[in-house]
């Protein structure tokens, strides 16, 4: 059993890591820890005492205390597996997995721009060394030991994804929950994309040469403007406690590819309106559909969960019109202004003056022209 | 935050990880600890810590999780060997530490890499991958074992106003209940809700979430707008196109429209627009192509929890509706009969025989609710058994009916009254007759059981006699039987001629019996059917049935009360059912022939 020693007077406190006081090798009573981070010494006369010291994880991911700026313990110097986890915003330590003691320290988190989380206790700040991800879009810290890094953690945050847009056009993710002292926020310091195969928003980016990965799991709507929405989907531990609530995403874009060739490609708009660097590709099909006083360009697309069967198949509709424009076809967005050209005979086919008068478009020299086929349908 | 479980120590007490991984009392706990075989996880030990109830389900358990731990590839390429745990963790280490690239052993066994197909996939059977307790160190993993129960699930219907969430939700669990006990399972719980949307018409997109405990339903696309474009429907025909797409309250909302938003024009809430049922769409097509136009949907602009459609109204490809048909029909002592039918826009003309219509012409009209038609025809119902005689009955006729429906509700609930002049000549009798009528036709189509009831009584009125005659239907389908329940009142006074004398037996009154198996001044009839759709093919449904009635003051038969038993095959195509049966009778016969008789009919439901 590994243990630390405090002095209070001229009395020597042993604190061991299975949660046991002694003093002078006798057993005394038990400690924990309070709401301002002190080891609280109970013993067996029920008095109690306070020691103020500072707790520090080492650039090792492991829990230290410190005092006057030194190191007095660490937990994991002794080759005991010890255990982190987080209720509310309070981390919860196990010293010994093997053992039923824990104990809570009281502090601030912070995520740093390399995916790192920083924890400040009593004006000391550490940093654990690790990575955020999940394949159910949760908030999950994950660190180890890096003394042995079979010895893992994760670290669980319950609250709500929400979208912003930096001005320069980036899609990005807030993670926000509450604290005693109110909402804190975890800023994801990467652009959010679409996994084009399952048309799920999915927050990736490359720590350590590892490819690491936030997937959500949502429902994603394209508005005739092509804003998009995504619901994000109620998430919960394996306990049913529920890590992340349903909230709505919401990002405002544009077309500006060339073509419309299977997926949907659209560049994000900045907060000014104008288009960004920045593009979301979701996969489908595009075809084209009669709309109400036009053609329109429908968007058919799939996404998929986890587990037999879940599905959901959407069509969004785009109106626009049809015309020439420099002896090109071009296709204009009516909620846009953007255009994009259509190859004759691949994207469109034109033929004589159709019955139906949203079918036909003035060509060069004056004359009118019907359309017999847009993006894969005949009309 | 939230703790996301008690850690254990699964390396040391295999048992003991699964009595601290213990989430709650409803949940089991299944824990694994691998070895290495041929370079792959492999199961090295297992154990259950489950209540009494799920000891049945061990063996299911543990073959789907080693069927989802086979899908996981090598660890490592390089390493293809057989190994325990605790000698496999030092190769690999020293082989990912060769190459920076390469993922340390205790990040790839995790949620994230080695594990997030399990974590994702493999929900379907109720196992909830403990992701917080995957211990590299022990080689290690656990499940919690997730019962299903249907008054803890979730049912998430994010399309669907809270009002109406009210109502679907306790539809939905009680359809769920019979799963309870059983471990979650995707295909059991969209077979035990189908029938509740097959009856509704929805084709619903049902993601099943055990880990969440929630199912989400989206029930179907729902109907933004109609939409009636300028250059398809000439402002003439936008009110009488209108009148057919809509109730009799909408469609004073939405008069002269051509873009016709159901929220906006019509009052409703968002979210609560009508579904695009198929079938209701079918049968709104079967209303305006009189008139010449096609109904088609098409994706809205608009965009909600639900998908959205437009109805779009556009002229038929042809200028004018055609169509040719021919059928035939079979009455049992009567024989068959072929009828072949042509139509061009208003006028109808059909030709057939040797029973039945011998030739006709009709001419209809329409303008919002009133409707009228002239006919004329020649026709012979063969055999007819008039008081002992067998006689074929020739009779022309002129006849001119007219129909005002005032009023429509949403689910096609219709009030209508009729008048019908006539002049035939029939069996070398002139015979003058008014046929007053009112039909009321009830559908509750938005019901969990949805039902229709159509009530049509009426009068055949001539010179010296009247016939009172009542009919009515009724039908109510549940999640896999259906009732169909029709009834038939008739009492003649005066002085009929014979051949308008109600007539006991055939297809409408009791089977097993031929038609003028008895008549009399008053007859009375009740059919009841029970139907049960086939499973692999719930179009086709089987049906078993029993008609009683009765024939009183009869002519040139006995009077008093007949049965039929029988059995038959419905082919319910929503908007019309091909009924073909097999009927044996039980009572007195005008005529002589076998008792049991074939039957082939085709009903055309109200809607």
């Amino acid at each position: 059993m590994s243990y630390f020693q405090l002095t209070n007077g001229a009395i020597v406190y042993r604190f061991d890591t299975l949660g046991g006081v002694s003093i002078a090798g006798s057993a005394e009573g038990s400690w924990t820890t309070n709401a301002t981070n002190q080891i609280v010494a109970t013993l067996s006369d029920a008095s109690s005492v306070a020691f103020d010291v500072s707790w520090l994880f080492n650039q090792k991911n492991q829990l230290t205390i410190q005092m006057l700026n030194a190191e007095i313990f660490n937990f994991s110097a002794t080759g005991i597996y010890n255990s982190f986890t987080t209720r509310d915003t309070t981390l919860i330590v196990q010293p010994d997995r093997r053992g039923a003691f824990t104990f809570a320290l009281q502090g601030d988190w912070n995520m740093t721009a390399d995916h790192n989380l920083a924890f400040t206790v009593g004006g000391f700040q550490s940093t654990l060394d690790g990575f955020v991800s999940d394949p159910l879009g949760r908030f999950i810290f994950h660190f180890a030991n890096k003394d042995n890094v079979l010895e893992t953690n994760v670290l669980g945050f319950a609250g709500t994804w929400q979208s912003k847009v930096d001005p320069s056009g980036t899609p990005l993710l807030d993670f926000h929950y509450q604290t005693s002292t109110g909402e804190k926020i975890f800023e994801l310091p990467k652009a959010v994309t679409v996994n084009r195969s399952s048309n799920q928003l999915t927050y990736t980016y490359t720590k350590d040469n590892k490819n690491l990965s936030i997937d959500f799991q949502g429902t994603l709507t394209i508005g005739g403007d092509f804003e998009i929405t995504y619901v994000v989907q109620r998430q919960v531990s394996s306990g049913g406690d529920e890590m992340v609530a349903s909230t709505t995403l919401a990002f405002n874009a544009t077309l500006t590819q060339p073509n419309l060739h299977g997926d949907l490609q659209l560049t994000l708009t900045k907060p000014d309106g104008t288009a960004g660097p920045s593009t979301l590709t979701i996969g489908g099909q595009c075809q084209g559909v009669l709309g109400k006083t036009s053609l329109q360009v429908g968007f058919t697309f799939t996404q998929t969960f986890g587990g037999a069967g879940n599905q959901i198949t959407r069509t969004a509709a785009f109106s626009g019109t049809i015309g020439f424009n420099g002896g090109q076809v071009q296709w204009t967005f009516s909620a846009t202004g953007g255009a994009i050209d259509l190859a004759i005979g691949v994207d469109i086919k034109l033929g004589p003056i159709q019955l139906d008068a949203r079918l036909n478009l003035p060509v060069d020299g004056g004359q009118t022209a019907g359309v017999t086929f847009l993006l894969g349908v005949s009309f | 935050m939230r703790s996301l479980g008690a850690a254990s120590f699964a390396g040391l007490c295999l048992l003991a990880s699964c009595a601290s991984a213990q989430q709650g009392p409803a949940r089991g706990q299944y824990c694994v600890s691998f070895k290495i075989v041929g370079g792959k996880l492999a199961v090295d030990h297992d154990s259950f810590q489950v209540a009494p109830s799920l000891v049945k389900f061990e063996s299911a358990i543990r073959l789907t999780v080693l069927q989802a731990i086979a899908t996981i590839g090598p660890l490592s390429p390089n390493l293809l060997i057989a190994s325990a745990w605790p000698d496999y963790i030092g190769a690999f280490e020293n082989w990912s530490a060769a190459d920076p690239n390469r993922l340390d052993l205790g990040t790839l066994f995790s949620a994230d890499f080695l594990f997030a197909g399990v974590l994702t996939q493999t929900p379907d059977s109720g196992l909830i991958l403990n992701e917080e307790e995957i211990d590299p160190l022990n080689g290690a993993i656990s499940f919690s074992i997730l019962p299903f129960d249907s008054n803890a699930v979730r049912i998430d219907l994010p399309a669907m106003l809270d009002s109406r969430r009210r109502t679907r939700t306790p539809q939905l669990r009680k359809r769920l209940a019979r799963l309870n006990g059983s471990l979650w399972s995707s295909a059991d719980i969209r077979k035990a809700i189908g029938p509740l949307y097959v009856n509704l018409g929805l084709t619903p997109q049902v993601l099943v979430l055990p880990r969440n405990q929630t199912i989400q339903i989206i029930e179907g696309p729902r109907i933004a707008s109609i939409l009636l474009p300028a250059d398809q429907v000439p402002a003439r025909d936008v009110d009488r196109v209108l009148w057919d797409l809509l109730d009799t309250g909408h469609y004073r909302k939405a008069r002269g429209k051509r873009i016709v938003d159901f929220d906006r024009d019509l009052g409703y809430a968002s979210g609560d627009e009508p579904y695009a049922i198929q079938y209701q769409i079918q049968a709104m097509q079967l209303l305006i192509s009189p008139l010449g136009y096609n109904l088609s949907t098409e994706a809205s602009m608009r965009t909600g929890a639900s998908q959205y459609v437009d109805l779009r109204v556009q002229k038929q490809a042809k200028k004018q509706s055609r169509h040719v048909g021919a059928g035939f029909a079979y009455k049992p002592g009567q024989g068959f009969s072929a009828l072949g039918v042509g139509q061009a826009s208003s006028v109808n003309l059909s030709g057939g025989g040797p029973s039945g219509t011998l030739g006709s012409g009709s001419y209809s009209a329409s303008y919002l609710g009133f409707s009228g038609t002239l006919y004329t025809g020649i026709s012979v119902e063969r055999n007819r058994v008039l008081d002992g005689v067998r006689i074929d009955e020739q009779s022309t006729a002129e006849s001119a009916t007219l129909e005002w429906e005032p009023w429509r509700g949403l689910d096609g609930n219709t009030v209508t009254l009729g008048l019908v002049p006539s002049h035939a000549v029939v069996l070398n009798q002139t015979l003058n007759t008014l046929q007053p009528g009112v039909q009321f036709a009830h559908n509750d189509f938005t019901s969990e059981y949805p039902s229709r009831t159509f009530i049509d009584p009426h009068v055949l009125i001539g010179l010296g006699f009247a016939d009172y005659i009542v009919t009515a239907n009724t039908h109510r389908a549940f999640d896999h039987w259906e009732y169909d329940v029709s009834g038939r009142l008739e009492n003649a006074v005066g002085n009929p001629p014979i051949f308008e004398l109600p007539s006991l037996g055939g297809a409408d009154t009791v089977r097993g019996f031929r038609a003028d198996d008895a008549i009399g001044r008053r007859l009375w009839s009740l059919q009841s059917e029970l139907w049960r759709g086939l499973p692999r093919w719930q179009l086709l449904k089987i049906a078993t049935f029993v008609d009683l009635g009765g024939a009183y003051q009869t002519t040139g038969s006995y009077p008093g009360l007949r049965e039929g038993l029988g059995t038959g095959l419905r082919l319910d195509l929503r908007v019309a059912v091909l009924k073909f049966d097999w009927a044996y009778g039980f009572g007195q016969a005008a005529t002589g022939g076998s008792r049991g008789k074939f039957y082939f009919n085709v009903v055309f439901p109200t809607h």
